[in-house]
């Protein structure tokens, strides 16, 4: 079993509301972002246009990250998750600068998202679920997946731009967009092998 | 990325202590400058612990590091591993030595914290090559690491020598000299197969072009603190104490070299950092 997503760029609207979803079913603290989009203008006028980038934790299959963190902190899981042990995490960064795709933060400072009025009491409880000094990234929603739910990402994204599933099982319907729609892995060329596949956008 | 300064300090320091140990094992293998031996030995010994100890404020959570100890196969398990060994050996050979031991046995000491030394001095570098860097991922970095630890701990032998005035002998000063004109040159020449790399390595980010140290917003440390605090300055300091030989501000002269060694060995790791931006995942 290897989890994976496809996320169809003809579709994503650059809303945010992954963003959004990520941060508020992780409770991660302020300028933390597990998923994010990125905006890039792309082409000349009067043939520009705007790309959205969705991103977040690409779940290599041969992750870089877990290669060099030197304490087992970072490791794949049997269903091909990328999890991080955040107490062997000793907070060397050697993930951080190892992994390709800007997926990993470490924790440096917790602050309230509005500091004249302190900590919210959804505040409080979601940041107490994340260490101080430790790095962090996207799961895949773990916590969701063993509740039988999709990523909070793929369940709330308007346009139904992610489709989440086993890449493994033919049936699934990210292995048949897998095989069939030839979506891009990022930076394929360094050997990661991502589980985080894109179908390209084509401009009409 | 931004400058890992314990990190910086961590690799130059203990590349200064395991070169000038290195030193050490071939004064010990040559048989000369055995006045020199023990303070070399002494300054890695301490320049290693200080590395080892600035290390560690680079980390958030030092008291997990035991969990490192199942996984010597990473970088940093190999660089732990490396000191650990290094470090017992040098405290090993101090031992044999004060206690008046043969030379026989010092010899089988010296070799092995050699080897480990060269080890340790390439793999402080290694363990940036990597592919997600793109400006880092070349394997010059680990001899740009590996001359620079050189060039540093041959100038604090240097500075031993000098302090020790008449006792070293002149062939010995002579053969210092050469060596650390040597490290100096093999110096200059992989940071020039780096800026080379830069110049021809794919993803032609603008934030790690050659340009930007050659012309650019780090050409001041680059010109200032690699080429001619790091790389002038010692060379001119080394000729000079080649033709000077037996002059009495010989210490100054080659104290001067080693501060310009260290800035350059600062400069060149800051800017390897600066450049140090992810590859870019969309093209």
């Amino acid at each position: 079993m290897r989890y994976g997503m496809v996320i169809d760029l003809n579709r994503c609207t650059g809303c945010h509301a992954c963003t959004l979803a990520c941060k508020e079913h992780n409770g991660t603290p302020k300028g933390v972002f597990w998923s994010r989009v990125l905006i890039r203008e792309k082409g000349e006028y009067p043939h520009a246009w705007v790309h959205y980038q969705p991103m977040l934790c690409m779940h290599c299959a041969d992750p870089e990250c877990v290669r060099v963190c030197p304490t087992g902190a970072s490791y794949q899981r049997e269903d091909g998750i990328v999890a991080i042990d955040q107490d062997k995490c000793i907070g060397c960064q050697n993930c951080i600068m190892a992994c390709p795709y800007g997926a990993r933060t470490k924790l440096i400072d917790i602050q309230p998202y509005h500091p004249e009025k302190g900590f919210t009491p959804y505040e409080r409880v979601a940041f107490s679920r994340h260490q101080l000094g430790v790095v962090g990234k996207c799961d895949f929603c773990a916590s969701r997946l063993e509740e039988g739910k999709e990523p909070a990402c793929v369940q709330t994204c308007p346009p139904k731009a992610r489709f989440f599933g086993d890449l493994d099982n033919p049936e699934s319907e990210v292995a048949n967009l897998a095989a069939r729609r030839n979506p891009r892995q990022l930076l394929s060329e360094i050997g990661t092998n991502p589980s985080v596949y894109y179908i390209e956008y084509v401009r009409r | 990325m931004e400058v890992q300064w314990p990190l910086v300090f961590f690799t130059l320091l203990t590349g200064l202590g395991v070169s000038a140990f290195s030193c050490v094992a071939v004064t010990e293998w040559l048989g000369v400058a055995e006045s020199i031996r023990m303070q070399g030995a002494m300054t890695a010994l301490v320049a290693m612990a200080m590395g080892g100890g600035l290390s560690l404020l680079h980390l958030s959570h030092p008291f997990r590091t035991y969990h490192i100890s199942k996984h010597f196969e990473t970088g940093m398990g190999k660089e732990m591993l490396l000191i650990g060994i290094t470090g017992s050996l040098v405290l090993l050979y101090i031992i044999l030595l004060g206690a008046g031991f043969s030379a026989q046995a010092r010899k089988v000491v010296v070799s092995l914290g050699l080897i480990s030394s060269i080890a340790l001095a390439f793999e402080m570098g290694a363990i940036y090559v990597l592919p997600a860097r793109p400006a880092w991922n070349t394997w010059f970095w680990p001899f740009v690491y590996a001359a620079s630890a050189a060039v540093t701990g041959l100038f604090t032998i240097y500075i031993w020598a000098a302090a020790l005035d008449g006792r070293v002998g002149e062939v010995v000063l002579l053969g210092i000299n050469k060596a650390t004109l040597i490290a100096l040159i093999t110096q200059a020449g992989t940071i020039l197969a780096y800026m080379l790399f830069l110049r021809e390595a794919p993803y032609k980010d603008p934030r790690r072009r050659a340009i930007r140290l050659l012309a650019g917003d780090m050409s001041f440390p680059f010109w200032g603190g690699v080429v001619i605090a790091g790389l002038a300055v010692p060379i001119g300091m080394t000729l000079y104490l080649q033709a000077m030989q037996g002059a009495h501000f010989f210490l100054a002269v080659a104290v001067v070299g080693l501060i310009g060694a260290l800035i350059g060995g600062i400069a060149i790791r800051a800017l390897m950092y600066t450049l140090g931006s992810e590859a870019d995942p969309i093209l």
